[in-house]
């Protein structure tokens, strides 16, 4: 199998096949990075093209040897975080999670329990919307990307201390963020039970 | 732009006050300056939080200090905590942090729903692209596939395109069916028939031994000649011909018959012993039927003499 720098230099020689493969290759990767930005799945999909669209036509740019990865990721961050920029003066609510993507046993798990979970994971999407791009930005990367805190160093063009106390950071604000919602709820439950 | 001009107008810049060109210039410095965008990442937060852009570090009250180093500071103590995820504080970090735990309740919840927040995450609904995803990236990168009336189109403006596609199908279908099973076969029948037709031709004409082996060498010639062999399966079939030629000329020689002295019969009789199994033996026919084509006549001069009968080897030419 051909690696991605090979891929990519096929590209840049307009090798329709090798972009077919490289986008097949990346693309889950990518939408998925999109959705975790903005948590909206249209707006996902759409960042998610454009990202590869970017990409194709910023081929030229690339400088050889590099790792096609880092340079992917670059790319595809800073479109995220841009979109997320102006989403966030938009205010679009998050869209509402829908059945069809969630991988929930029906069987065994008690309709509480599926309720439980829906509700953990309406209170995470809306605690990750409350978050600034830098720290929703080192969410992705480190939680959900699951990249190290060197890799996150050479994309961020940070020391390791900086993007670890920054990683930090996102996680306490993201945890007041879950509290504060969980709050919200136990209480409006509590009035509905009055 | 360069970074210290747009340090200076960041606080504008982020709060949407700057003006063209400026704002132009500030984009463009955001776009090529990691650093820079990074500052400007934290500003745009700051402004979201309600807070002012700081330009220099702010200055701590002594208290506050004091409060981060002896660990009973809740900012700071929830900081550590959340590095802890990754990696194990030290230990006389982690006894003060723990200290401060002991009395802080609130600083105890964030603990437990930091160590939560990967539960949280495995909850994030993971998308998976159809194919119109991919056809969209694809379509609007290297465009649309042709459809069949652009490939004709082309086709028209570009004559010399008709012969290059009708070479490439030629390649194609040699490639494919050049060397196929059912070629084979077909051309392996025409042997078997060549073979029956000229058994036909010298039996019913009574021919001598002689004249029968003659005219099976020569056919055995002919056909190795028609298939020129040239893999394990032909060469098989074209040795099953050869062979048979041998073994009726070799018959007839032991059996001493000679087909002048009227043992036909007999001679068709064991003819089919030996062609039917190979199933090279032609059909029945009456005898004194008069037969399709030319007579063979052992008075004409004959291609092949008794030794010019081919050998086992010279088949698999």
């Amino acid at each position: 199998m051909k690696s991605d720098e090979e891929l990519f230099e096929q590209c840049r020689l307009r090798d329709t096949g090798a972009w077919e493969t490289l986008v097949q290759r990346h693309q889950v990767r990518m939408l998925n990075l999109a959705y975790q930005f903005c948590g909206n799945k249209e707006e996902a999909r759409d960042l998610a093209q454009d990202i590869f669209i970017r990409l194709y036509h910023s081929m030229e740019q690339y400088q050889p040897g590099r790792p096609f990865k880092t340079w992917l990721n670059s790319l595809a961050r800073n479109l995220c975080i841009d979109n997320y920029r102006k989403r966030k003066k938009d205010r679009r609510l998050v869209d509402k999670p829908v059945d069809e993507f969630y991988d929930l046993p029906s069987a065994e798990s008690p309709t509480d329990h599926k309720l439980e979970k829906r509700q953990r994971r309406e209170i995470l999407m809306r605690a990750l919307e409350t978050l600034g791009p830098a720290s929703r930005d080192a969410i992705v990367m480190k939680d959900f990307q699951n990249m190290s805190l060197e890799e996150m160093s050479r994309l961020l063009g940070l020391p390791v201390g900086t993007v670890k106390s920054r990683i930090s950071r996102a996680r306490v604000d993201l945890g007041k963020a879950i509290l504060k919602l969980e709050g919200i709820k136990s209480w409006s439950e509590a009035a509905h039970d009055l | 732009m360069i970074c210290d001009r747009f340090r200076a107008v960041l606080s504008r810049y982020v709060r949407g006050e700057l003006v063209e060109p400026e704002f132009g210039a500030a984009v463009e410095h955001e776009a090529i300056c990691s650093e820079c965008r990074e500052a400007a990442l934290l500003a745009w937060e700051a402004v979201e939080g309600g807070e002012t852009v700081a330009t220099t570090a702010p200055l701590l009250p002594l208290e506050s200090l004091l409060a981060r180093t002896t660990g009973s500071d809740c900012s700071y103590v929830e900081l550590r905590v959340a590095e802890d995820l990754d990696e194990p504080l030290e230990v006389a970090l982690r006894a003060r942090i723990e200290d401060h735990l002991g009395g802080c309740a609130s600083c105890r919840r964030m603990r437990e729903i930091l160590h939560e927040l990967p539960a949280f995450y495995a909850l994030y609904p993971v998308l998976k692209p159809d194919r119109a995803f991919t056809r969209e990236i694809l379509d609007r990168t290297i465009g649309p596939r042709p459809g069949f009336l652009e490939i004709v189109r082309t086709l028209w403006r570009r004559p010399e395109a008709v012969f290059e596609a009708a070479v490439a199908c030629a390649l194609v279908t040699v490639l494919i069916f050049g060397r196929s099973q059912p070629d084979y076969t077909v051309m392996a029948d025409r042997a078997e028939q060549l073979v029956s037709e000229q058994l036909q031709k010298v039996v019913p004409e009574r021919a001598s031994v002689h004249g029968v082996r003659d005219v099976l060498a020569q056919t055995g010639t002919s056909v190795g000649d028609f298939l020129a062999p040239r893999d394990g399966h032909l060469r098989r079939r074209v040795d099953g011909v050869y062979t048979s030629a041998v073994k009726v000329s070799s018959w007839m020689e032991r059996a001493g018959i000679d087909l002048r002295n009227g043992d036909y019969q007999a001679l068709l009789s064991d003819l089919r012993g030996v062609l039917g199994p190979l199933g090279l033996y032609p059909k029945p026919r009456a005898i004194g039927e008069a037969p399709e084509t030319g007579v063979e006549d052992d008075t004409k001069p004959r291609g092949k003499t008794d030794d010019s009968v081919p050998s086992q080897d010279a088949g698999t030419r």
